[in-house]
């Protein structure tokens, strides 16, 4: 039986229908917004010593759901590498990383508690923080008189900063971030670290408010090879620091092969914030109706994260 | 009607019933077993020394061994957020952390205590004065390296005694001797209890690290404290102090005023049994030395309980 009129006139029309449908889908793959593959650096979760919104095993579980490679756990007052270790245990399949700051709850500037982190069972404390909550430039900021652990004195980083610095430079696994301290400290920092032949270098959310660099800054902390995170928080917070177009403005001017998007959520705010997963991609989804290419983004969410903890991306 | 052969069995069957109930009363009492026991110093990972069992796997065994708690001890890190996961991962058994003033957690470091405090699930409970970083064991061993100091020309330093202040007002927390001399740990018990605090512990008191005399132990257990001897040191083919003399430390000092932990963890060769059966072991070889089910009972459930300011 041969078909009847309408259905061949349909099915001759389905036949461009799909062929649109294919061209249309080509491209998709590699321009969709997704956050397979992406690590979040900056990540705050419990158990904490200051509440927040979930915990880390929790919070592993859905990242991994929702297709992420990693984590890495940040406490201001705790060195995270065991707790690394246990969320591992307990959600395999996600790289979950730990780290420790330089404030005064673990001995402010100590290198000891830095070793011993490096021992920790599993090799996951990797991240190095300057003094982040404890800093001098944050206490100021606040408006405190102290105390503060400092990483300078009359622009020159102090000695128990530069032996840390060689200590780090000796441990290839480890990445240093400078946490709180300030700009112009951090330029220091990474010049230093460069020169005694760091691998992994950080600027922690550069563009807060309580770092606060300028676009020349982050240009030359880039060209010495230090990676500029940007956290969505400083945009979706309750008070919002910054705009999107401050975030475009910035990747734009740096370019996007030496910045890192993570999130820096985890406190307990009103309105609620959304889970880490979700704040990294309305931060990707944000930046990207403001013109960042799906291409920088990946970069930024998934390469860069992965080359700066030493990961293949 | 029951026939004759059930009947009689109904007859005997009450009879035994009673002899078994009459045998059952003292032996439930007299059996040397773990149920309620607290072992208060466990070595395990994840940790940055290696370590014979992760704390999770630890905490599951010790719970099938109808063990009641836990407490983590790593030389180098803070556990309270480790204690907080193991309890998470494996309910039902009371696991606790703590804090070592070592010079990887700052030395004496009443932030670092602090923070530890404000934790989430406030499992950090016990602060332990400095152990591998202790001066009096390199002093003993002429090994020296950077330490941390408690005391000076017989007294202890200022920052100890605002460390003692910071815990007297934190009652939730149990201050312990750590790896410090006896006679710095005699110092210590006696301003913890001036200033108001109300558990403390003698880390290891039967440990060569330590090695209080006993009329150091009485003393201490005069001031309040308890003495915390650990199954460890008496084990294997060499111990470095034998049952017997442990036991004589329970029978001088008195069984009320000791806590028996193990201090296992560690990797040895020969390997040692896992903590809950090291545990049993210390207790099964003290029995054999002449301490009582009564007071092995007090010194593994009774006292770390209330070492704790849990109620036994």
């Amino acid at each position: 039986m041969m078909p009847s009129k309408l259905p061949r006139a349909l099915m001759s029309k389905l036949k461009w229908m799909w062929i649109c449908l294919l061209l249309l889908a080509v491209p998709a793959p590699g321009q969709e917004i997704n956050l397979k593959g992406a690590i979040d650096f900056h990540v705050h979760s419990s158990p904490d010593s200051t509440p927040r919104s979930i915990d880390a095993d929790d919070l592993a579980r859905l990242a991994k759901q929702m297709g992420m490679r990693g984590l890495v756990l940040k406490s201001h007052h705790e060195d995270t590498a065991a707790l690394a270790y246990m969320v591992r245990k307990e959600v395999p399949g996600i790289e979950i990383f730990g780290g420790i700051t330089m404030d005064m709850s673990n001995g402010g500037i100590n290198i000891e508690a830095v070793k011993w982190m490096t021992m920790m069972k599993g090799g996951l404390g990797r991240v190095v923080w300057l003094p982040t909550n404890d800093s001098e430039n944050h206490v100021k900021l606040r408006g405190e008189k102290g105390p503060w652990v400092s990483v300078s004195k009359d622009g020159k980083l102090l000695p128990g900063v530069l032996e840390l610095l060689d200590y780090i430079a000796q441990h290839k696994e480890l990445t240093l971030e400078t946490g709180h301290v300030s700009a112009a400290e951090g330029m220091m920092v990474i010049h230093e670290a460069r020169q005694r032949g760091i691998a992994h270098i950080v600027v922690t959310h550069a563009n807060n408010l309580i770092i606060n660099m300028t676009i020349p800054q982050m240009q030359e902390a880039a060209k010495q090879g230090a990676y500029l995170e940007l956290d969505a928080i400083g945009s979706f917070a309750a008070k919002p620091q910054l705009t999107i177009d401050d975030f475009v403005n910035v990747i734009r001017q740096v370019g996007a092969q030496h910045c890192i998007l993570a999130t820096d959520y985890g406190s307990l705010q009103t309105p609620p914030l959304p889970m880490h997963p979700q704040g990294l991609l309305d931060f990707m989804n944000a930046l990207h109706a403001k013109g960042i290419s799906v291409e920088d983004l990946n970069l930024m969410t998934k390469t860069n994260p992965a080359l700066a903890l030493g990961l293949t991306p | 009607m029951p026939s004759r052969l059930s009947r009689l069995l109904i007859r005997n069957l009450k009879w035994m019933s009673i002899s078994l109930f009459l045998l059952a009363v003292p032996a439930r009492g007299q059996e040397i077993n773990l149920k309620g026991a607290i072992d208060f110093h466990v070595h395990s990972s994840p940790d940055s020394t290696p370590r014979s069992i992760d704390a999770d796997d630890l905490a599951r065994l010790a719970k099938e061994n109808g063990m009641r708690g836990l407490v983590l001890k790593s030389h180098h890190e803070d556990t309270a957020a480790l204690a907080y996961m193991v309890r998470k991962m494996v309910p039902g058994i009371e696991i606790f952390g703590g804090i070592t003033m070592d010079l990887s957690n700052g030395g004496i470091n009443i932030e670092a205590v602090k923070w530890m405090t404000m934790m989430k699930g406030g499992l950090g409970r016990v602060v332990w004065m400095p152990t591998f970083d202790a001066e009096s064991p390199m002093r003993k061993s002429g090994h020296m390296a950077p330490f941390v100091p408690v005391s000076k020309d017989g007294k202890l330093l200022p920052n100890v005694l605002e460390l003692l202040d910071f815990i007297a007002q934190h009652h939730e927390l149990v201050l312990e001797t750590g790896h410090i001399s006896p006679e710095e740990g005699l110092m210590l018990i006696h301003e913890a209890r001036q200033r108001g605090i109300m558990h403390l512990v003698v880390t290891h008191a039967n440990n060569p690290l330590v090695d209080m005399s006993i009329p150091q132990m009485k003393q201490a257990a005069g001031e309040g404290a308890f003495l915390e001897l650990d199954a460890n040191v008496g084990w294997g083919p060499k111990p470095q102090k034998t049952y017997a003399e442990c036991a004589d430390m329970v029978r001088q000092v008195g069984a009320k005023y000791i806590i028996i932990g193990t201090d296992f963890g560690s990797m040895q060769t020969p390997p040692r049994p896992l903590h809950p059966q090291g545990m049993l072991d210390f207790m099964n070889a003290l029995h054999a030395q002449g301490i009582s089910v009564d007071d092995l009972n007090t010194m593994t459930k009774t006292n770390p309980a209330l070492a704790l300011g849990l109620t036994p």
